[in-house]
């Protein structure tokens, strides 16, 4: 089971599922990372966390801990 | 008439509020709890009173965050006239998800489109026209940074409110929508016909705060409706909402938004590449750091404050106020107080304001073009290891300016623990009242040394850094570390007159201080160093304020500076702590400064006052935001006891390390050391979760 | 004489200081931007 937190920087991933507690899920949620949208992994900060994604057109800054609720598969 | 703001965080709300209101603010808190409330009344006369009411900053009218919850309350039963939706329109996707939460709640909407400058530089196109009609409300362009389009945005505000015409929520999926209208229908008779929608959705989403009074048996009926939902979906009912309204917004912004660029590396994208690379960032950030304060402090600072210290307020005021009070034939007493007080005292704070412009200048360009939230980013993993996230990063660099707003701002960490640790460790970062400390310390003792200027300021984080590790492993702080999401602005350019305006009114400000609370206690101090207890003039030896300090001076012998001045030098440090220069200058002003220390225990002395608690000012914000005395005692004890215990080591390895001494001293500070380390390093009992 | 003008100049103004310090709202030097407190 591939996570975000597994995909190295400058690939593009889809979100497949969204597992975790419930404030944090809905909290990633709301900033647009949901079922099906495409992720970009822009950089990963200089010591090793946290990662910077692009979301629908945004940056969005998100730690490895976290990122490891967001379930992913390859976007090709 | 009653109009409220709502929309993202950054999305220029606050900017338009000022706009609106100019200074008819009022500024509070929300009932029972701490986050801040603004609101004021319109600016423009539009033939009635408007109140602006300015709500928080929010993502979303999800029920997990205060400021959410507040916005949430406030519009379902306030009931404003109208709503002003601020859009960041180059974060528009996003944004546009409250959007759609908004048109829910039953209110006239009236959509600003912010940014729209930024949005027009990168070469997108939104239709605007097409945008309102999808969605069913006034769309119209803003640009808050240049003040265009605000008027309009009001007017049409005020119209949608005199219309009362409610926009049309969006429509989610065939089979979403059923049970959405099974739900309405269980609960018409409980709720208002213009809320029915919005909480209609949020019961679906089984939203636990809607504060409904409905009987068990309707919420029965709608938990089992919305459970065979999910069942049939395969998903849990907020989820899917969620996806839905995104879904929306990509159709309304595939159709209304024009992105030519996307997926090109912007110009913001380019610099970040190298300054928060992998190999280059750390370095980055320590070299600009250490060339803020050395240009500011060491090199070009320092040469105006030579200057200014010696030939300005050492001759030319002194000597013309001289001139003037014999002139005018005023008693010698009242000479001396205004020269060797008033002259010597402010003389001495006011001789650092080139410096302290430079150094003003240079935080406010970092700040204004987007560098310091980088350095959040950056700092991020090392501050997760102690719990605190890269939010405890923004109180810190405010502090740079004054604790007090910089203790203030920790109120946006949500975790208690989290927040009182960055309470207490803010203050650690010098503020600019500390600075002319620093500037006096390497100025006269370290004259030829470039580090000593910096190093202050590297201090300070290491103290937030290691006090942050050795605290989070006890008791009280243990706790989960807070989730870090996070947005990076894009860089920009500064504007060079908002920087300028900036440095200057913080300029100005310190020169204030300089001319109220530095004078005033100048006067007290050379009163209490020139006249004994019987109120007759002594030498300054035998004075009072030589006596008090005498009493405490022992104390401070293992740190190096037991000599009663430095130790009143320090005490006054408690109103201002521009002070300490002040009353140095007061003080030293017949045998000058350099006499008053050695250049290990000078360092020693800066060490302690930089660490030590702050102003009265500041002493009383910890307290205000900690609503606990057992808290502001701990908060104040731990800043004054760290900060004695880093001046007592330096000072007394120093001494070793330049062969003055091996004594007691040496070894107890080794032992110290020695504790500090293994309060660090020891193992928190940290959840270990699976990598 | 002068002594006197002086003095009372003095006395006048610290004055001022002190009652300002207790009533009106301190600014703290971080700037308006970042104040919470209301604009005077």
């Amino acid at each position: 089971m591939k996570t975000l937190k597994d995909i190295p920087c400058g690939q593009i991933v889809k979100v497949k599922n969204l597992s975790g507690e419930k404030a944090l899920k809905r909290r990633i949620m709301d900033m647009g990372i949901t079922k099906g949208t495409d992720l970009f992994v822009r950089k990963i900060a200089p010591l090793g966390d946290p990662i910077e994604i692009n979301v629908r057109g945004y940056e969005l800054t998100i730690r490895k801990e976290d990122a490891n609720i967001i379930e992913v598969e390859s976007a090709v | 008439m009653k109009i409220a703001l709502a929309g993202n965080p950054n999305s220029g709300k606050t900017t338009l509020f000022n706009t609106l209101t100019g200074s008819n603010q009022h500024v509070g808190n929300w009932p029972g709890v701490t986050v801040e409330k603004k609101d004021g009344t319109l600016r423009r006369n539009m033939g009635e009173t408007v109140i602006i009411q300015d709500l928080p900053g929010i993502y979303s009218l999800s029920p997990y965050t205060l400021e959410e919850i507040i916005t949430r309350k406030y519009l379902i039963s306030d009931r404003p006239d109208a709503i002003i939706n601020i859009v960041d329109a180059s974060n528009i996707e996003r944004n546009l998800y409250l959007t759609t939460q908004i048109l829910e709640v039953g209110i006239p909407v009236v959509i600003a489109l912010n940014m729209i400058d930024i949005v027009q530089k990168k070469g997108d196109i939104i239709d605007i026209e097409k945008m309102s009609e999808k969605l069913g409300v006034p769309v119209l362009e803003m640009s808050a940074l240049k003040v265009v389009g605000e008027t309009e945005v009001v007017r049409a505000a005020l119209l949608a409110a005199k219309s009362g015409k409610c926009p049309t929520p969006i429509t989610f999926s065939p089979e979403t929508e059923n049970v959405l209208r099974e739900i309405s229908e269980l609960i018409k008779d409980y709720v208002s016909p213009q809320t029915l929608r919005f909480c209609s959705i949020k019961l679906f989403e089984h939203d636990g705060k809607t504060r409904l009074e409905l009987p068990d048996a309707v919420k029965l009926q709608i938990e089992d409706l919305v459970y065979k939902f999910e069942d049939k979906a395969g998903d849990d009912s907020d989820s899917v909402i969620i996806n839905e309204r995104y879904n929306y917004i990509s159709r309304i912004t595939e159709e209304c938004v024009i992105l030519p660029h996307k997926g090109e590396l912007t110009v913001s994208d380019k610099i970040d590449k190298i300054v928060t690379s992998r190999v280059l960032a750390l370095p980055i950030f320590a070299a600009v750091m250490f060339l803020v304060y050395y240009l500011s402090i060491s090199t070009i600072g320092g040469l105006m404050t030579d200057w200014v210290n010696e030939t300005l307020f050492g001759e030319i005021v002194p000597n013309g106020i001289g001139a003037f009070l014999e002139r005018i034939g005023t008693a010698e007493w009242l000479n001396a107080l205004i020269l060797d007080g008033i002259v010597a005292g402010v003389g001495a704070v006011l001789g650092f304001i080139p410096q302290m412009l430079m150094l003003f200048l240079f935080l406010t360009l970092l700040e204004d073009c987007g560098y310091m939230s980088r350095i959040a980013f950056i700092l991020d993993r090392i501050f997760k290891k102690f719990g605190l996230s890269g939010k405890s990063f923004i109180p810190i660099l405010i502090g740079t300016g004054c604790g007090v707003p910089g203790i203030l701002a920790s109120r946006t960490i949500e975790s208690e623990s989290d927040r009182r640790m960055t309470i207490i460790t803010t203050t650690f970062i010098p503020c600019s009242a500390k600075l002319p400390i620093i500037a006096l310390i390497a100025g006269t003792f370290f004259p030829r040394s470039a580090f000593v200027a910096p190093s202050a300021y590297f201090i300070g984080m290491a103290a937030i850094i290691v006090s942050g590790v050795m605290l989070k492993k006890t008791k009280p702080f243990k706790g989960a570390s807070a989730p870090f999401v996070m947005e990076l602005p894009a860089y920009h350019p500064p504007k060079p007159s908002a920087v300028l305006r900036t440095t200057l009114n913080r300029g100005a400000e310190f020169v204030q201080r300089a001319g109220t609370i530095i004078l005033l206690a100048s006067v007290i101090i050379w009163f209490l160093s020139n006249h004994s207890f019987s109120f007759r003039v002594s030498d300054v030896a035998d004075s009072m304020l030589a006596v008090i300090g005498g009493g405490l001076a022992p104390l401070f012998a293992p740190v190096g500076w037991g000599k009663w001045e430095a130790v009143v030098a320090a005490l006054t440090g408690i109103i201002a702590k521009e002070n300490i220069v002040g009353t140095m200058g007061v003080l030293y002003n017949k045998t000058g400064i350099e006499t008053a220390f050695t250049p290990l225990a000078a360092y020693s002395f800066l060490l302690f006052n930089l660490l030590c608690a702050p102003c009265l000012a500041a002493c009383g914000t910890v307290a205000q935001e900690m609503k606990s005395r057992k808290w502001t005692a701990f908060a104040l004890g731990y800043q004054c006891g760290f900060a004695y215990i880093v001046a007592f080591i330096a000072y007394q390895l120093g001494r070793f390390f330049s062969g003055t001494g091996f004594g007691v001293g040496t070894v107890a500070a080794l032992v110290l050391v020695w504790a500090m380390l293994m309060m660090l390093f020891r193992k928190g009992e940290k959840k270990w979760r699976q990598s | 004489m002068a002594t006197v003008i002086i003095s009372a100049i003095l006395v006048a103004y610290l004055g001022f200081v002190v009652y300002n310090r207790r009533n009106k709202k301190n600014c703290c030097g971080g700037g308006c931007d970042k104040c919470p407190k209301t604009h005077d």
